[in-house]
């Protein structure tokens, strides 16, 4: 009876601290995986046991390749620079306030973690789950991926936990990619080399008005055919058939909207035409001049009227039929469109 | 339709206040609104001959008594001729028959209430008819049903009857203040919580409602009951219900008159009638708003001008707690009002001069009088605070601050002309000079 | 040598006589085309924001200037009104009263609708004029005649100046050509009159269009270049000095400006050139009076110096608040995600979208090919006005790409340089002098073949140019006629058996509004028909499209998304009667509010991030539906309730099926909608207005209310009284 009674006394006393986990631990779980807890079916129960001190995040997900989950893949190298952005602050993952926040991640693996993705009832991956301590195992909330990814997405969840959690203190620390930065270093190393080494030529390059009026009509080029839209929605390069048996390099009918790859058949359309009528106004009259004395400086008038008029010709025979592709492109686009210069096999 | 209702009550207050009236003042008292009385009662559970005193009273107060008895037919009762109210106030007895829920029917009642007729409602354990109970639920008075009476065994007897030596009014408004001696036989209501409603008589805190017949769950405990009760729409149309027939019998009016008389009077309009004669509110200099619109900062007063009918004319009403408000959506002020002049028929009051506040926008200037008991008063008018016009800033040389700026200017400027002309002036010694250096 | 003098005298004639003609056929082409708009419907004012010019051009006839400089409006931004007189550009409204009044002085007393709804077609007539004067100073009289044409039928132009399109911009690129033509003459000739002229249509540019910032902008950056190119003149000085000063002050006379221009980092870069400018002079002053190596060691000293002065100097400014930073709008221009991040208000108007290729091609058509060529022929030459040009081609490609309604400025420039590349390509080709050389000597040894040769090559040239030129025309016209023409307010359509049918909802319900309900009701709709409320049905509104106020604007929103009983308090606290919502469900009107709604959402979230989450309007798969399938809080949603309201009946009263989304509402997501009451619904049930029902008399709240007349009404009476379970009353 007495004995019982002893028993019963001590696991009262004890049992908080041997199911606990603390803080100290779940710190020491993460060290011995560099960061971010894996969970498996052996120490989910323990580490999200319903007396930890500490916030956990935990991302559900499968990278793996058979299972083509994009924004799975998306997603772990942002988890990632999370975790370690606030490990890198708060050594032992607790914040200046002392709550304590910590990483934890299962890639799905029917052998090594089935019962992790069974005790969330999670169908979908990814997942992003966020538990409060003291809170049960079973209850937790869902973290709201937003669309848009990279340092956008990252953002917007360290924001909501700030939110959730009362945290201040969690920065964000971008990796810096030292492959990048060897090419730039490099390249930038290369090219003053060059312009040291070759002075002159450097500075006739960039006083050089063909070279500035090249650069410039290009960068024209690229923002009218539409290059500005690609780069703030991110359009796709290119589209698929519904059966996915063919490319689809125009969004028919549409526009307001374009494929990536639009830009530049468009782009190579208007540098043609504008090339060509560059070509009439200055390389006709240019080849003409040339040809129209010899070497020896008798004048050759007919050769160069030849000249003149052949180039001409094929200077506007591919401007009528660049020009009539042009049209039938932005028939596709406007089918409602009522005039076109070539009658085309395909339509 | 309830325009029309609105209209027609303020013509008709007109119309006595202006022409009746003077005829009128021989009588003793008269309700604001109209006097056009229906009483329905119940052949089965009501001889009229045991209320004389409260019918005479009635009549002294100049109503127009029309009675319709319920009995086997069911002819319906018909409180409107088209969208024209036919009566002005309407009193109900208890009633039993079945018949009665078709011949006047909830709906009726509601749009007769809302279209700006007073209802005073008696029931009894024995008559609570489903068309009263459920009107009155609407309202969220909740009678105690059939056969469950109010009791209690320190002030009551066996047979369900309360004496009441201490009874008081809980509002001064409907029942004026004092120690009545009262009589109740009957239920008790539990009333929830909205503004609107007055209880005016609480059940003694030892009292309980059961039913008479079989033991069940107690309709209320103590003082939750409440034995009479008023209610004011927000179109100041009263209501008013007592659970007790007997409380308005000959057999105990005379502990009971009193009481129920003034329960009457207010019910039916002739006392805590209030109303606005108008307000006014304009340039403390005088000048109106259509003169000059408001801009910030404006010196303003407004003024309104209560009256109360004191059963036979309008008179002043004097009170100490009307507040003004200039709000957008905020209030911005809310100021006390004070009393200015008194006429024959009204009291003024007055802000006296204010400053508008430092911000434009659309400000309204309201008062919203509502005290339980009193008539309901909103008076709000909607008007623009400009903006300072371009040239009501104070001019640069008024401000000191900017003496330095401008004096900076003008001495720029003044050098600049003197520059200017020296300049011309000595050029041709220059001329001269650059002459001999090209030399 | 008389006759020669008569001679030429002659020509000039005959060229002015020409070029007269010309102007005059290029002006009735600009303005004809620009009619399309007012034969297929009537004389009307167009789309949101031409009415609230108009309304303030009423208000200016009415009231005169004073007033309307002073002009407190109490009808719109209920209850905190609108300093409207000092918020505007009054540029536009000041223009067409004075317009008005001329005509009136001269016998000619015209309804000032009418004034506003031809105003635009008018002023694209100046437009020509000016570009033609630009481009003369540019390259010819040839070139600018040309130009001239381009931009009197560009649709990129035409787009925001058919009749009845009575807009800021209607005004404003008249008035940036102007600017830029006398700043190109003040540069060349550093003429003090031209730049003062430059610096007068500044004024009046910023009188008339918050756009003048890229002027304010552009002629720096131009001035800029040039000194870097070491182009630097003494007229340069004396046109940019002159043009900022007097530009510079004079724009700060309009109330709504201000002092902007010393302390918004939009004005920045001006002041900064202004005093680079003066360094500069220094400088090069200093350069005639000391030797070459001192010159260099003080130079790149004070530069140095200087550079890290005014930058330092700006950062701190800004940093301790005395320069505002960026303006949202001329922010999001570079960083292109700022907008879509932090301020939903303007990237949710549509004219803020990047925009894709086809509408380059779409609003200029050849042009947009000429232009490249055209700028890179300008390179070949690059005076200083060539400079000028460049830079504005670079610049507003780059703003076109990233807003669409920016393609109004690019049109221009695109109009300049592609006159200029077809002009040059004339030049070549179209010189048919040599066949009709009388002197012989003039003609070297060509045989026929070669003439012949030659010949046909020139003609082959113009003759295809010529095409492109007509078709350019036929492209032109119908653009126009097709995609301008509509005022927005009347939508074209098609009866079942094709013939055409207009759709007039939205001026039915306004009318509406305004015969059948009190002068001083408040109406809440979203923010986008605002202006059109006030226009034409003369209500007090709660926003409208001058988005000054993004909280107000919040709470519509909010109101929008929230249940029925939490809106209809949210109303009732701003003293709102109607609700007025666009639903496009039976017609399949694509710009409807449901369409609009996740906006609402995003920007009350802005506010409220506890109340409103922009998740909960979606299917848990994260849909947009409206269906059975729609999400709990999107089916209690204000706007929910009331775009579908009463919708099914048109069917069997089960389900109806929403013709925009094609998806299947079902009454029972509907519900009852107890607080408000169905007041009006148009035709094509576009429009449909709802009037908040009065608090109950009995003090019921009107949900309660709502199921006692529904049951009463049904017959349903309780008999069992039944003890209500009540709190304590206090």
């Amino acid at each position: 009876m007495r004995f019982t009674q002893l028993a019963v006394f001590f696991a009262a006393f004890f049992l908080p601290f041997i199911s606990a986990i603390s803080n100290e631990k779940l710190s020491k779980e993460a060290s011995r995986y560099k960061g971010i807890i894996q969970l498996t079916n052996n120490n989910f129960k323990r580490i999200l046991d319903s007396k930890r001190e500490a916030y956990i995040v935990v991302l559900l997900t499968a990278t793996n390749a058979q299972v083509g989950c994009t924004l799975c893949m998306e997603l772990d190298p942002e988890f990632s620079m999370m975790a370690d952005s606030w490990y890198k602050d708060h050594p032992e993952g607790l914040s200046e306030s002392g709550t304590g926040m910590f990483f934890a991640r299962a890639d799905f693996d029917p052998k090594k973690n089935s019962d992790v993705f069974m005790h969330f009832k999670v169908n979908n991956v990814p997942r992003l789950l966020f538990l409060t301590p003291q809170g049960d195992p079973s209850s937790f909330s869902q973290i709201n991926l937003p669309g848009e990814g990279g340092m956008t997405r990252v953002l917007a969840i360290v924001n909501t936990l700030r939110d959730a959690t009362g945290i201040s203190d969690f920065k964000i620390y971008q990796p810096i990619n030292w492959g990048s930065v060897f090419v730039t270093a490099f390249a930038t190393a290369a090219v003053t080399l060059l312009v040291k080494k070759y002075k002159p030529v450097a500075a006739k390059l960039i006083t050089s008005k063909y070279v500035w009026g090249l650069a410039t009509v290009f960068v024209i080029i690229l923002w009218n055919a539409g290059y500005m839209f690609n780069s703030i929605r991110g359009s796709q390069f290119a589209g698929m058939t519904q059966d996915g048996s063919a490319v689809i390099y125009f969004m028919e009918g549409q526009q307001q909207n374009q494929f990536g790859i639009e830009t530049q058949i468009v782009g190579v359309i208007y540098g043609v035409l504008a090339s060509c009528v560059a070509g009439l106004v200055l390389f006709v009259p240019y080849a003409k001049q040339f040809y129209a004395t010899d070497k020896s400086g008798r004048p050759t008038l007919s050769k160069a009227c030849f000249v003149e008029f052949s180039l001409t010709l094929s200077f506007l025979v591919t401007l009528y039929l660049v020009y009539g592709a042009l049209t039938g492109v932005f028939k596709l686009k406007s089918p409602g469109y009522p005039f076109k210069l070539i009658k085309f096999p395909f339509h | 339709m309830r325009v029309v209702g609105v209209f027609r009550n303020v013509v008709r207050t007109l119309f006595m206040a202006i022409a009746v009236m003077p005829i009128l003042t021989l009588v003793e008292a008269k309700p604001a609104f109209g006097s056009r009385t229906l009483v329905i009662y119940d052949q089965r559970l009501t001889e009229l001959d045991s209320y004389s005193t409260f019918f005479n009273s009635l009549k002294e107060r100049s109503h127009e008594l029309t009675y319709r008895a319920l009995g086997n037919d069911s002819t319906p009762i018909s409180l409107f001729r088209g969208e024209d109210r036919l009566y002005d106030n309407l009193i109900v007895y208890p009633v039993r028959s079945r018949h009665f829920n078709k011949q006047l029917s909830v709906e009726n009642l509601l749009d007769f209430f809302s279209s700006g007729g007073q209802v005073l409602t008696v029931t009894s354990p024995e008559g609570l008819s489903d068309n009263i109970r459920s009107f009155l639920n609407q309202l969220g008075i909740y009678p105690s049903p059939r056969n469950y009476y109010v009791n209690d065994y320190y002030h009551g007897d066996e047979n369900n009857t309360l004496y009441l030596t201490k009874g008081k009014s809980l509002n001064d408004y409907v029942v004026s203040p004092g120690d009545y001696n009262l009589v109740y036989k009957g239920a008790a209501a539990l009333l929830d919580n909205r503004q609107l409603i007055i209880p005016v008589l609480q059940a003694p805190k030892t009292s309980f409602t059961l039913d008479s017949k079989q033991s069940n769950e107690e309709w209320t405990i103590g003082s939750e009951g409440y034995l009479a009760a008023a209610f004011q729409s927000l179109h100041n149309t009263r209501l008013a219900w007592v659970g007790s027939e007997v409380f308005l019998s000959d057999e105990f009016s005379a502990s009971n008159g009193r009481f129920a008389e003034e329960l009457t009077k207010w019910t039916f309009g002739e006392k805590a009638v209030l109303k606005s004669v108008g307000f006014t509110h304009h340039h403390a200099s005088g000048a109106s708003y259509l003169e000059s619109p408001y801009k910030v900062k404006d010196s303003i007063v407004y003024e309104i001008g209560f009256s109360e009918w004191n059963g036979s004319s309008w008179g002043p009403f004097t009170s100490d707690d009307v507040q003004f408000e200039l709000r957008m959506i905020d209030p911005y002020y809310r100021i006390t009002l004070l009393p200015s002049e008194t006429s024959s028929d009204a009291q003024y009051y007055t802000t006296g001069n204010f400053s508008l506040p430092d911000h434009h926008g659309i400000f309204t200037f309201l008062v919203d009088y509502k005290r339980a008991g009193l008539s309901f008063i909103t008076e709000k008018d909607v008007r623009a605070i400009r903006h300072l016009a371009n040239d009501e800033y104070p001019r640069s040389w008024d401000i000191t601050n900017s003496w330095v700026y401008l004096t900076s200017i003008y001495s720029v400027i003044t050098v600049w002309v003197l520059f200017v002309v020296l300049y011309l002036s000595l050029r041709k010694p220059k001329t001269v000079e650059t002459g001999k250096k090209n030399n | 040598m008389a006759t020669s003098c008569t001679q030429k005298h002659l020509i000039r004639w005959i060229q002015l006589l020409l070029k007269c003609t010309i102007f005059l056929s290029l002006t009735a082409a600009a303005v004809s085309s620009r009619l399309f708009s007012v034969i297929r419907f009537e004389s009307i004012i167009h789309e949101f924001d031409p009415w609230f010019n108009f309304r303030a051009t009423k208000y200016l006839v009415n009231n005169g200037f004073y007033k309307f400089l002073n002009w407190f409006d109490d009808r719109t931004w209920y209850p905190l009104g609108r300093v409207t007189g000092g918020t505007l550009y009054p540029g536009l409204m000041a223009t067409s009263a004075a317009v008005w009044h001329g005509l009136r002085k001269i016998g000619l007393p015209i309804d000032i609708r009418n004034v506003c709804v031809l105003f635009a077609p008018a002023f694209s007539g100046v437009t020509a004029w000016a570009t033609y004067h630009l481009t003369s100073e540019i390259k010819d009289s040839g070139a600018g005649l040309l130009a001239a044409a381009f931009i009197a039928i560009a649709p990129g132009y035409i787009s925001r100046s058919v009749a009845g399109s009575y807009d800021n911009e209607a005004i404003a690129i008249t008035l940036l050509m102007v600017t830029f033509m006398f700043w190109i003459k003040a540069m060349k000739t550093g003429s003090i009159m031209h730049s003062t002229f430059a610096a007068l249509f500044y004024f009046y540019m910023v009188s008339a269009w918050g756009g003048y910032v890229f002027i304010t902008n552009l002629i720096p950056l131009h001035v800029f270049i040039l000194i870097l190119m070491g182009r630097y003149s003494t007229r340069l000085y004396s046109a940019y000095s002159t043009w900022y000063a007097i530009g510079t002050l004079a724009s700060m006379q309009i109330p709504f400006v201000g002092f902007l221009p010393i302390r918004s980092n939009d004005h920045m870069a001006a002041l900064g050139v202004f005093g680079l400018m003066q360094v500069v002079a220094l400088g090069s002053y200093v350069k005639s009076q000391v030797s070459w190596q001192k010159f260099q060691t003080v130079m790149v000293v004070s530069l140095v110096f200087l550079l890290a002065l005014g930058i330092s100097a700006l950062f701190a400014l800004t940093y301790f608040g005395f320069i505002a930073p960026w303006t949202g709008r001329f922010y999001s221009l570079w960083d292109t995600n700022y907008a879509k991040i932090h301020i939903p208000i303007i990237a949710s108007v549509s004219e803020h979208q990047p925009t894709a290729w086809p509408a380059f091609f779409f609003d200029t058509q050849f042009l947009i090919w000429l232009f490249p060529a055209g700028v890179f022929l300008l390179f070949l030459d690059l005076k200083d006005e060539h400079v000028f040009v460049i830079a504005y081609s670079v610049l507003c490609s780059y703003f076109a790409g990233v807003m669409v309604r920016l393609m109004l400025t690019l049109t221009p420039i695109i109009c300049v340089c592609a006159a200029v590349a077809i002009s040059k390509l004339f030049d070549v080709y179209a010189d048919f002098s040599y066949f009709f050389s009388s002197s012989s000597a003039e003609k070297p040894n060509l045989s026929k073949r070669d003439r012949i040769m030659t010949l046909v090559t020139k003609l082959t040239v113009c003759g295809s140019f010529l095409a492109y030129l007509v078709l350019f025309v036929h492209h032109c016209t119908w653009v126009t006629s097709n995609a301008y023409s509509s005022p927005s307010v009347v939508l074209p359509s098609r009866n079942p058996d094709g013939s055409p049918a207009l759709i007039d909802d939205f001026r039915e319900a306004y009318y509406w509004l305004r015969m059948n309900t009190a002068e001083d009701a408040k109406v809440a709709s979203w923010w986008d028909y605002g202006y059109q409320i006030g226009g034409m049905a003369d209500r007090t509104t709660l926003v409208d499209n001058n988005t000054w106020n993004n909280t107000h604007i919040a709470i519509v929103g909010k109101a929008m998304s929230s249940p029925q009983e939490k809106a209809y308090d949210i109303l009732k606290a701003h003293d709102v009667d109607y609700v007025l919502v666009i639903f496009g469900g039976l017609i399949g009107f694509s710009g409807d509010d449901i369409n609009k709604f996740l906006w609402m959402v995003r920007i009350s979230e802005g506010i409220w991030p506890d109340e409103i989450k922009e998740r909960d309007y979606f299917t848990p798969s994260g849909e947009y539906r409206m269906d059975a399938q729609a999400s709990q809080t999107m089916k209690d949603s204000l706007l929910y309730k009331l775009s579908y309201h009463r919708f099914p009946t048109l069917f069997n009263g089960v389900e109806g099926i929403d013709r925009l989304r094609g998806q299947n509402i079902r009454q029972v997501d509907i519900g009852n909608l107890d607080y408000f009451e169905e007041v009006f619904t148009s035709e094509n049930w576009i429009v449909r207005l709802y009037k908040l029902k009065e608090l109950d008399a009995m003090g019921r709240d009107l949900h309660t209310k709502g199921e006692f007349d529904r049951g009463s009404s049904r017959g349903i009476k309780k008999r069992v009284a039944k003890k209500p379970l009540l709190d304590v009353r206090v």
